[in-house]
């Protein structure tokens, strides 16, 4: 008998017209590691808040019945509910209730009545399993992001429930704390034996961790297998999640699928697909030229010249048609350094920046030339100076040495409409009024458009962000990744030349993302729109932009267009690079190791 | 504001609601008796724990700010109160008496005291806690105030970000007081300081100016409001979800005590409880007592003879001399003990 059985499970939102959950079946053991996946509205909060009474929304529609350990969900008491089912909700702090660490792990507990002594015998054994001495006698306003999700997975964890329920936990960390958080799941799941149900948007870390993947699509489930046979589900069901899989998957069913074994089990893992790829190419090569060496891991951009480019990646430099066949462009360092040909549009010289006197130095000497008409992304760590780069740019922190220099002609000073905007990273800061109509209305007249210019303009940008079925919506009544969209709709209605962007793929969905950098090039073509982006996303940066910079201890360490930028790294790089490394030189995204693949196999 | 740890402050280290207490009654009597000896105990007690536990430049800078509310309430008294049988001369036609400048210094040093104590009482009871001890007490307060401590300092930080964002669109303009910082909410207060006070740029700008009108400015402000309004509404939706998933709102619902009665905390209770027992048995005895007013009387109760009226005198100056020296002498055993041990190492 499995641990947690959903029996045709359906529910709908009051007033809604579809349902949000549709005839779900299906079975989970105990000590499963289940991730869920979907694109953004799919369902996936909707069944994680069916599996705990206390935080089940009221629906007009109901239908089946869910069983926990062979009873069913509706006869668990209050106190049961509290104890044996565990939630974490996507943002960190709001879920914190006290105001110091040692009170919020304690916080569980004296609900449920349990003696002060066993309280501290409790949170001992949760700081000391989490690793959180460090910081358990601090406030917890003082934590970072990273640290406040921890806290809440070990504050619930010291309950000690049996089922564990993950709401997207990490869509608002960065990489390095959410692989933290995950790895601490992992943790639970492997050393307790807690059964864990997460929903994630990116997939990238937690499916190799998982026993099983589950895929929602419109309230329905559209496929549930293992990590190493999920893609050839999604794939047999034409599923647009496909391009969410981890990179080592996707690579595995774009090289198998002109021949067989598509059944075979992908790998999940970078160490896996190594594996793979390798044999890979040596039977390609065995094939081709018997006898012949396999192919030597001297990687060209040590040397200066780089290998090939697939079509996504000469669609990207330019052309604005995405077809998949393009000519193989070789790049280079120097064809690519257009410092002799344009005026850059914005300058940073040596630029010196802190916070407060006695603080340290955030910027020490950044030197930052963005040109126009370029995507230029900014990826490092955290707490490297990337965002207060962006707000330097912006002129809304002034620098106390140091020059930032803008082409006047091209670029008038200020921020606001027609000239620099900033999307900050949480889009909701943006929103004052009622509706998103009235707030994208608000905007219109900071660019000095006509009456009639202004609803032609409005129109355009509500198809182009996709926000048209949410104009009588709350701004703060949408998903994440919708909020995302109208914001970007309303600093598009400004008409900026400077499009400054904060983190803009977090807690957007792949699908989204794709036609967001196509959104980015469309403004960057038609209307001569400069972007530079704040980024985690190295896969996006990869992907998109056209120079990539890498922001290290509050100076500039390199810039240089993805190609040769992330060629030249090893681990602070795109999944397909750490793939390819040393087997096929300058990939660096999945369509380059096909590619590479292919010429391997057909040697001119 | 946490205790400095580079200081020896041993006395922090003892149960809070030893601390809690020992404030509470060396404030109260320091408060309700203007008795000299006591106030002169309680003002060099109060002195060597602050030197002691905040330094000499803390302290000094502290005295330099009192030294002039002192010499004011010292001052103040015997200008308007003109009561006291010892006229010392005129001022305006008004009598200047000896009695009345004799309260004044009282009152001074009473002032004086108490803000000494209350600055040592930050260094050693931090709020978490106050709340620990409250939270065992009024349960449901504790945790109130808990989560509004936490708030504050939320919607604070909250605030901040929402003009930098309205201002990276264009929405809100620069140049209203706010300066933006990420992370921290140390300078909070001062940026609030700085924001209600009009900054002096404006006076001396000329009438044409890029500030935007004011109709504008107070627009723009209010929806940086109006934002945080609805930010604070849904995160508050989450926080309640939270409670409710784990169980808050349960009957039966305990009180962690983080603190332990150890050992050490028992025998500074009964030294302290010894102590307080003789003073409370001399002042409501009126044994020890002092009248300002229309004369001035010291130590003038109850008909006991001669001899236990000295006995019980001298006890309670003894004990309360005592009890304000207490921690500064107990943090300085702790030191020696600490130098000590580290000898033998």
């Amino acid at each position: 008998m499995a641990y947690l059985a959903l029996d045709h499970l359906g529910f709908r939102y009051p007033d809604a017209t579809v349902p949000a959950l549709d005839d779900l079946t299906l079975d989970i053991d105990a000590g499963a590691f289940v991730v869920l996946c979907g694109t953004s509205g799919c369902g996936k909060t909707t069944l994680l808040r069916q599996l705990k009474p206390s935080l089940t929304p009221a629906g007009d529609h109901r239908a089946g019945q869910i069983r926990l350990a062979s009873r069913p969900l509706t006869e668990l008491s209050a106190r049961e509910d509290a104890s044996q089912i565990g939630f974490i909700a996507q943002d960190p702090d709001s879920q914190i209730v006290t105001d110091q660490v040692y009170h919020e792990l304690a916080f569980g507990l004296e609900n449920l009545g349990v003696p002060s002594d066993e309280i501290r015998l409790r949170v001992a054994e949760m700081a000391s399993f989490f690793g959180i001495q460090e910081w358990f006698d601090q406030p917890c306003n003082a934590l970072s992001g990273g640290q406040k999700q921890l806290l809440n997975l070990a504050a619930i964890m010291t309950g000690s429930p049996a089922l564990l329920l993950c709401d997207e936990p990490t869509s608002q960390l960065d990489p390095i704390a959410a692989a933290h958080f995950l790895a601490a799941l992992k943790k639970i799941n492997d050393e307790i034996g807690t059964t864990v149900i997460v929903s994630e948007q990116r997939l990238e870390e937690v499916v190799p961790c998982a026993d099983r993947v589950l895929v929602l699509e419109n309230g329905r489930l559209v496929a549930d297998a293992a990590p190493e046979c999920i893609g050839a589900k999604l794939l047999a069901a034409g599923s647009p999640m496909f391009a969410a899989l981890p990179t080592p998957i996707r690579l595995f069913y774009r090289l198998e699928s002109e021949q067989a074994g598509v059944g075979a089990p992908a790998p999940t893992t970078v160490r896996a697909a190594r594996t793979y790829l390798q044999e890979k190419l040596q039977t390609s090569n065995n094939r081709q030229q018997p006898g012949h060496p396999t192919h030597q891991s001297q990687d060209p951009v040590a040397t200066g010249q780089t290998g090939f480019c697939d079509g996504a990646c000469a669609a990207r430099s330019r052309s604005a048609q995405n077809d998949k066949k393009g000519s193989l462009a070789s790049l280079h360092y120097a064809q690519n350094d257009r410092k002799s040909s344009l005026t850059p549009l914005l300058s940073l010289h040596e630029v010196w920046f802190r916070y407060e006197r006695n603080s340290p130095d955030v910027l020490r000497g950044l030197a930052l030339d963005v040109y126009p008409g370029e995507l230029t992304a900014i990826v490092g760590g955290n707490a490297t100076g990337k965002t207060t780069t962006l707000n330097v740019i912006a002129g809304l922190l002034k620098p106390y040495r140091g020059r930032v220099k803008r082409d006047p002609r091209a670029l008038p000073a200020g921020t606001g409409a027609g000239a620099t905007v900033l999307l900050p990273q949480d889009p909701r800061l943006l929103f004052t009024h009622k509706t998103v109509r009235e707030e994208l209305e608000a905007t219109l007249p900071l660019a000095g458009a006509s009456k009639q210019e202004r609803a032609g303009r409005l129109a355009e940008v509500t198809r182009r962000c996709e926000i048209a079925g949410l104009l009588d919506r709350h701004p703060f009544d949408v998903s994440g990744g919708e909020a995302q969209r109208i914001a970007l709709a309303d600093v598009l209605l400004a008409r900026p030349r400077l499009l400054l962007l904060d983190e803009p793929t977090k807690g957007m969905d792949a699908a989204f993302k794709r036609r967001f950098a196509e959104l980015l090039r469309t403004l960057i073509a038609t209307e001569g729109l400069t972007v530079v982006m704040v980024s985690h996303d190295i896969e996006f940066c990869a992907r998109h932009a056209d120079r990539c910079v890498l922001c290290f201890n509050g100076e500039i360490t390199a810039s240089a267009p993805p190609r040769p930028f992330f060629a030249n790294l090893c681990y602070y790089t795109t999944a397909a690079r750490r793939i390819s490394r040393g087997l096929l030189p300058g990939a660096i995204t999945t369509g380059d190791i096909v590619a590479g693949a292919q010429k391997e196999s057909r040697p001119a | 504001m946490p205790a400095d740890s580079s200081r020896a402050n041993a006395f922090a280290t003892l149960h809070p609601a030893l601390s809690i207490g020992y404030f509470v009654f060396v404030i109260g009597v320091t408060v309700f008796t203007a008795h000299p000896v006591l106030l002169a105990c309680s003002v060099l007690g109060a002195l060597l724990l602050s030197l002691q536990l905040r330094g000499l430049r803390a302290t000094a800078k502290l005295l330099v700010g009192l030294a002039g509310l002192a010499l004011f309430a010292a001052a103040i008294n015997p200008l308007f109160n003109h009561q006291g049988v010892t006229i010392l001369g005129y001022i305006d036609g008004n009598p200047l008496t000896r009695e009345a400048l004799l309260y004044g210094v009282a009152l001074a040093a009473m002032l004086v005291a108490v803000l000494l104590w209350f600055s040592c009482y930050n260094q050693v009871v931090t709020h978490e806690k106050f709340l620990a001890v409250f939270g065992r007490v009024a349960p449901a307060l504790a945790l109130t105030t808990s989560m509004a401590l936490r708030f504050a300092g939320r919607y604070l930080r909250q605030l901040k970000t929402i003009t930098a964002a309205q201002r990276g669109l264009g929405r809100v303009r620069q140049g209203d007081g706010y300066t933006v910082r990420q992370g921290d909410g140390s300078s909070v207060l001062s940026e609030i300081r700085q924001k209600n006070r009009p900054p002096v740029s404006q006076c001396t700008r000329p009438p044409v100016s890029d500030r935007p009108p004011v109709s504008l400015r107070l627009r723009s402000g209010f929806a940086v409001l109006s934002i945080l309004t609805s930010w604070a509404l849904e995160s508050a939706l989450d926080t309640a979800d939270s409670m409710h998933a784990r169980g808050y709102g349960l009957p039966g619902r305990s009180a962690y005590q983080p603190f332990r009665f150890s050992a050490r905390d028992a025998g500074a209770l009964a030294l302290m409880l010894a102590c307080a027992a003789v003073v409370i048995v001399a002042l409501t005895s009126t044994v020890v007592s002092a009248q300002y007013l229309p004369a001035f009387l010291l130590n003038q109760g109850a008909g006991l003879p001669g001899a236990v009226r000295g006995a019980i005198t001298a006890g309670a100056y003894g004990a309360f001399g005592l009890l304000c020296l207490a921690p500064t002498l107990f943090n300085l055993q702790e030191e020696v003990a600490w130098r000590i041990s580290r000898s033998t190492i």
